[in-house]
């Protein structure tokens, strides 16, 4: 059988044209997952995953991060740890660079080099264990995560250190005063006195730059860590430092529980490719791509605990998309050289291709625009950015504690919005003993733009008592006193 | 002819692409003894020979022939207590538990008893003997539990360094052997493992 060359140039154009629609399903299903993450639909998420799961093996990590997500979410803590080592085991790998990849990626597009993820995403594959762990009542195992997460940030900073880095991500606060937590609970004091010790300093250091500044109960924790590790010089320090803390006594501690709760909202912007036009009066248009962020999308702006008959308020004590966003712009200048030395030598092949269809006076000029026209597509495809990210994280991440009394006891959780209309309501039902620290970990579930129903919420597994079932109503059942809209929970709202 | 030796071409490219393509896996059985260090982190090898080098250093030391001495014809009894990963890893103390175990009664210095778990079980187990089921010949005594004279317990640490893609691990495991009548701490050891891993920063 005899192809012409314009049924060629026809098969080609069909052919690029399908290649680029799959790419453009495949963002939009997954787009989809991200915003049913969001709103509490874990299952029909998971199903959306497995439709795009192994599309491409350059973006394995980011598969295994977003089921690991969707199996914490459904309350599946230690499946959800397992994809997380997954997950570890794949960024160490990735340590040893593939040169054939470095060399596509270098010619082609950056998607052709395997997804590492940002410094605070592989963060937050330690923080994610350790809330699974947490959740699971383990907190053994979750202080492998904090020791973890010291570890590879000491690692992380003496790289900067080595090579000079300018960069706001200098560390990770709220990591390391999860981590303090941790330690603390388990008895390590003298590790999360030194934790503290640099949530703190971090929190000084990066709070102008994502203003975020250290929670308050920060300022407690560092003063009981210095007591417990029999530091009295540092506690000293602490305590005329922070006068306005009043630790409570040992009386009061040894006669109740803590109840710590972290809280998880929105979801974190998404990249996009933003474009650099610069015109031409030949070729219409000489344009850049370059990942940026877009905003995040959160209704939550304000979050309550009620527990043992007192309001908790929540305070924000990580911003993921003020970090993401900011650490990607002081990238760009880097990103932005790489896309214009790119963008030049795809412009030259633009240019060639498009001269050869418009000069071709034979009978083939038809088949050599059709082919122009495909070529003009691809090479679009290949400037596009790498637009690659962790897209189920949260937006914000907020803590709370408080000390209640022993016995059983019911804490509820209300998400609010901008009018403090309460969106989502998490009950949970727990025993506690005197001198227990229980740690609890609450992701918000906004309504559905399809109008479905959330699924329920998990609970952590330490808590075995027999739970009554409530609504999720989006009345309270109690007035939230406290509901006034946090400041710092006001970020720009918007579907990024 | 030509076209079919372009044919033949085809198929023996695709065979070859096809090839590289599957998944294959290979099963090796080797010896439970033999050292396999594959990720560099803490594993059963590290594990034995840890659990080894302190029971052996444990019933080397004077607090044994001193208690002997004390009591004679009779051997002490030891529990294991608890022993806490304060390590970087993920470590199943379970298995370094029933290392230490197993080099305790593989000694013959020392009489063993079951941890506070595994009494659990058995008391269950010599309750439902006495529920009536049970020949009276056949079943186990209550009130005759052996008393442990000793606890065994300890932790297990890391100190990583790392840089550039090397790595040293630095494990230590701190053993302490309590006299239950006394409080006294009559025996303290340690074992270290140092390993370096590194990873090549590329490949094809």
């Amino acid at each position: 059988m005899n192809f012409s060359l314009r049924q060629a140039g026809l098969l080609f154009a069909l052919l690029a044209f399908f290649m680029l629609q799959a790419c453009a399903t495949h963002a939009e299903i997954r787009g989809k997952l991200v915003t049913d993450v969001r709103c509490g639909a874990y299952a029909l998420a998971e199903k959306r995953l497995a439709e795009i799961e192994g599309y491409s093996e350059k973006d394995i990590l980011m598969d295994v991060l977003d089921r690991a997500m969707i199996a914490h979410l459904e309350g599946r803590y230690a499946d959800s740890n397992q994809l997380l080592e997954r997950g570890k085991e794949l960024i160490e790998s990735y340590f040893t660079k593939d040169i054939s990849d470095e060399l596509a990626a270098i010619a082609w597009n950056d998607t052709e080099r395997a997804w590492q993820g940002e410094e605070f995403e592989r963060i937050m594959v330690n923080m994610l264990a350790a809330f699974n762990y947490l959740q699971m009542g383990d907190p053994e195992n979750a202080a492998v995560e904090a020791r973890q997460i010291n570890q590879r940030l000491q690692v992380y900073v003496d790289k900067l250190k080595k090579y000079k880095v300018k960069t706001s991500y200098v560390q990770d606060p709220f990591a390391q005063y999860l981590a303090g937590m941790i330690q603390e609970a388990v008895g390590d004091y003298a590790d999360a006195f030194i934790s503290y010790k640099d949530a703190w300093e971090g929190y000084e250091q990066t709070g102008r730059d994502f203003k975020i500044s250290a929670p308050s109960s920060l300022r407690a924790a560092l003063i009981r860590a210095a007591e417990l590790s029999e530091n009295d010089e540092e506690a000293d320090r602490y305590r005329k430092m922070f006068p306005e803390v009043k630790p409570p006594s040992q009386k009061f501690l040894n006669s109740h529980g803590r109840l710590v709760v972290i809280t998880a909202s929105g979801g974190i912007a998404r990249k996009y490719s933003a474009k650099w036009i610069i015109p031409d009066p030949e070729l219409d248009t000489f344009v850049v791509y370059y990942p940026k962020y877009g905003k995040g999308v959160s209704r939550t702006r304000g979050i309550e605990i009620k527990v043992d008959g007192k309001n908790q308020k929540v305070e924000v004590a990580h911003d993921l998309t003020a970090l993401a966003r900011k650490t990607l712009d002081e990238k760009s200048a880097q990103l932005k050289g790489k896309a214009v030395a790119k963008a030049i030598a795809m412009y030259a092949a633009k240019k060639v291709t498009k001269n050869v269809a418009k000069y071709s006076k034979n009978d083939t000029a038809q088949a050599v625009s059709i082919l122009a026209n495909v070529a003009l597509n691809v090479v679009d495809l290949a400037l596009q950015a790498d637009t690659r990210s962790w897209m189920t994280l949260p937006d914000k991440l907020g803590i709370s504690s408080a000390y209640v009394k022993p016995g059983r006891q019911t804490a509820v959780v209300y998400f609010a919005g901008s009018a403090g209309e309460i969106f989502d309501r998490q009950v949970v039902t727990f025993d506690i003993k005197a001198g227990q620290t229980l740690f609890m970990v609450v992701r918000s579930r906004e309504p559905h733009p399809d109008g479905r129903q959330a699924d329920p919420a998990a609970k952590p597994l330490w808590n075995l008592v027999p739970q009554t079932p409530q609504p999720n109503s989006a009345r309270p059942a109690v007035p939230v006193s406290l509901l006034i809209p946090e400041t710092s929970y006001n970020s720009e709202r918007s579907e990024g | 002819m030509r076209r079919i030796a372009a044919c033949i071409f085809v198929l023996i490219l695709f065979t070859a692409l096809a090839s590289g393509c599957a998944a294959t896996r290979e099963v090796t059985r080797v010896d439970p003894g033999k050292t396999t260090d594959l990720s560099g982190r803490w594993n059963d090898t590290d594990s034995q020979q840890v659990a080894k080098a302190v029971i052996d250093d444990c019933l080397a030391q004077g607090w044994l022939p001193e208690w002997v001495e004390g009591n004679p014809g009779k051997k002490p009894v030891v529990i294991v207590g608890s022993i806490v990963n304060k390590s970087h890893e993920h470590i199943n103390v379970q298995t370094f538990v029933k290392d230490i175990q197993s080099a305790l009664i593989n000694s013959r210095k020392v009489k063993f008893v079951s941890s506070k778990e595994e009494r659990g079980e058995v008391r269950d187990e010599r309750r439902d003997q006495h529920q009536g089921y049970t020949s009276e010949q056949t079943r186990a005594g209550v009130g005759q539990e052996t008393g442990a004279n000793f606890m065994l317990k300890g932790s297990l640490n890391t100190i990583v360094d790392e840089l550039e893609g090397k790595r040293a691990v630095w494990y230590q495991v701190n053993m302490e052997l309590h006299d239950l009548t006394t409080n006294e701490i009559s025996w303290i050891g340690q074992h270290k493992i140092k390993k370096i891993i590194t990873k090549g920063s590329s490949k094809w």
